[in-house]
């Protein structure tokens, strides 16, 4: 009679087991495409940040200036897209870990806002740059309406870039952003070197960038 | 006394719910594996009974019969009922007695125009007291108690007589909806297949079918005599009579015969139903509680029991934790939509299978095993999953397990408050 019960609670467990691996194979998918993603998006930021480099070494010119300026208008797309998967993500994994990848993502993404701003220095650039600041905890409700009417503002925009940074996350060029415009809260928006903190409608950010 | 036990099981409500709203997700998804894995053993014991192979002896005697058919102003079912018992085939002598339990509209009337004994009785004392006469004043060796808003097949004696063992105290059957209108009922009729279908098929190769039906079951008039028959006070004689058989070591019997009977149509007369059963289920468990555990009584004591015993407070709990998540989910959408008016911006929809979550997978998981079960229930009767049965499919998925723990709830609350119970 305990045979039973001992294989009733065999199968219990395997059948846990099923469970959980069809768990961890979707984590690994998750964490397999991020890394796909991010990678590309990553070597992109590097090149961009290499030919603006180049930039400043040689005299600049409107031939370079329009490469770059075209790079730019292929990737930054990604960067809303990548960011809302991210936290999506993020909050779905159970057992993968997004931490270094989020890291990366969030360098990648302050390094090509610094970049966008050398390009606007050095070229007469017309666009606009936007740092958002947002927070991944899911109670922030602010955060993913600000992130929803960039989203707008950048469609209806062709001239705006923006870039997104974590609130929390810790790291030596995030902080000192941090510490540069006065950052202590999330939502926050950095446009032209000024700092706004809390919700900004669409037709605030639009005023501010200069966009009709 | 009794207002400070209500009192006290209203707090525990707001303590369980207020603890599962403000609880850390690593510790809410621990408690869904906890439920997962009770889920996946009772599913994985009755699983392995699937390959067992337990052929049904056939005495094929067929002893003195007598069918008793309990009313209570039943004048819309008894006849169809009635004309039912009377078409079933039977070699041996049986007799077909009406006990009218104090009717107050045509039951009687109707009744008369049929060849059958009516037992009259001027007072309503309940169904368990008019079977107990009936049963003292039954001449067959085999008692049939056939509720009066239930229609049993024309073979049914026939088919299943000859498979009543001299250890059997009682055959069960397989009990469906008859002509599903409402959605309610339609819901009904998904759950029968489940509780009368798969479930006890498979608990009767381990002789583990703890409850008696009370719409038909077939009795041997020893075994009641013996155990005292019904009792009187008990609002669901029918789970505390197949405890009682257990309790004297009787086999209760199983055979997948479909009798349809009617059940209530509306949410109303379903919940003063349920409220009936729950509450009688809570002190059945309680007054045969050194059933739990006992070897004494083979699976029924380390098995049925417990698991029909832990499925109580697995129910309660699990209704304040889905009312807490739910309450949290509306709170926040409801915050995030408040937002999203404020500055004018419509929340985009965005779908991506990657996206779902690991709770998520596991109702799956879940999912997946109960329409196993129901794929063995229907083919037990050889129904057909058509497109009329979808909205019952839909409710006993998404609706059914939440009303239904509601239910439990409530029936605990009255339980502890000790109001009046009754049918």
């Amino acid at each position: 009679m305990n045979l039973k019960y001992a294989m009733a609670a065999i199968l219990m467990v395997n059948l846990f087991f099923i469970t959980l691996s069809v768990i961890d194979y979707m984590d690994m998918q998750r964490l397999l495409r991020f890394t796909n993603d991010l990678s590309s998006f990553s070597s992109e930021t590097a090149d961009l940040e290499s030919a603006v480099a180049l930039l400043r070494a040689e005299q600049p010119s409107t031939e370079y200036c329009a490469i770059i300026d075209t790079a730019y208008q292929q990737k930054i797309t990604k960067t809303n897209e990548l960011m809302e998967r991210m936290l999506a993500y993020e909050r779905a994994n159970m057992f993968a870990e997004f931490f270094a990848l989020k890291r990366q993502f969030l360098l990648s993404n302050v390094q090509l806002w610094q970049v966008s701003q050398m390009e606007k220095q050095y070229c007469n650039a017309m666009h606009s740059d936007v740092l958002y600041i947002y927070s991944s905890d899911p109670s922030c409700n602010e955060c993913q309406v600000q992130g929803k009417i960039l989203d707008g503002v950048r469609a209806s925009c062709p001239n705006v870039r923006t870039f997104v940074m974590d609130i929390k996350e810790s790291m030596a060029t995030l902080d000192m952003i941090r510490l540069k415009y006065n950052i202590t809260s999330a939502p926050t928006l950095v446009v032209g070197g000024k700092t706004y903190q809390g919700v900004l409608p669409a037709d605030g950010i639009k005023r501010l960038v200069s966009c009709q | 006394m009794r207002e400070l036990l209500g009192f006290t099981s209203i707090l525990g409500f707001i303590v369980a719910f207020l603890v599962f709203m403000v609880m850390d997700p690593a510790f809410q998804m621990a408690y869904i594996c906890i439920i997962f894995l009770v889920n996946l053993f009772i599913v994985s014991f009755y699983g392995l009974t699937l390959f067992d192979e337990k052929k049904m002896e056939k005495s094929g005697k067929c002893p003195t019969l007598t069918i008793i058919v309990p009313s209570y102003n039943s004048e819309k079912t008894i006849e169809k009922c009635l004309r039912h018992v009377l078409a079933m085939k039977y070699p041996s002598v049986h007799e077909v007695v009406l006990v009218d339990d104090g009717s107050t509209d045509r039951t009687r009337e109707i009744a008369a125009k049929f060849p059958i004994r009516i037992m009259h009785r001027k007072q309503n004392k309940g169904k368990a007291a008019s079977l107990n006469e009936a049963i003292r004043q039954a001449k067959g060796e085999l008692v049939a108690c056939v509720d009066s808003d239930t229609y049993p097949p024309e073979n049914l004696l026939m088919d299943s007589v000859p498979y009543i063992t001299p250890e059997m105290g009682a055959m069960t059957f397989y009990i469906t909806v008859e002509k599903p209108r409402t959605i309610w009922q339609r819901m009904q009729q998904m759950e029968y297949f489940f509780s009368f279908g798969a479930f006890p098929y498979l608990g009767a190769k381990f002789n583990a079918v703890l409850v008696t039906p009370g719409p038909l079951t077939i009795f041997r008039r020893s075994a009641l005599e013996k155990i005292g028959g019904f009792d009187e006070n008990n609002i669901t004689e029918d789970f505390e009579m197949g405890l009682k058989l257990h309790k004297s070591h009787y086999v209760i019997g199983y055979l997948p015969i479909n009798v349809p009977t009617e059940v209530p149509p509306h949410f109303a007369a379903l919940m003063r139903q349920r409220i009936r059963w729950y509450r009688g289920t809570m002190f059945n468990l309680a007054l045969y509680k050194e059933l739990m555990f006992n070897d004494k009584y083979a699976d029924v004591g380390t098995f049925t029991f417990p698991v029909t015993a832990a499925y109580v407070p697995i129910t309660i709990v699990s209704f304040f934790f889905v009312l807490a998540r739910g309450a949290r989910f509306i709170y926040e959408s409801g915050l995030q939509a408040a937002q999203f008016a404020m500055y004018g911006q419509m929340p985009s929809l965005a779908f991506d299978p990657l996206y779902i979550r690991a709770d998520a997978l596991m109702f799956l998981s879940f999912l997946l095993t109960y329409v196993f079960f129901l794929w063995i229930s229907l083919s037990l009767i050889k129904e057909k999953m058509g497109l009329d049965k979808l909205p019952g499919l839909l409710m006993v998925i998404f609706i059914y397990p939440f009303v239904n723990a509601g239910f439990y709830v409530y029936s605990l609350y009255k339980e502890m408050r000790g109001s009046d119970l009754q049918w």
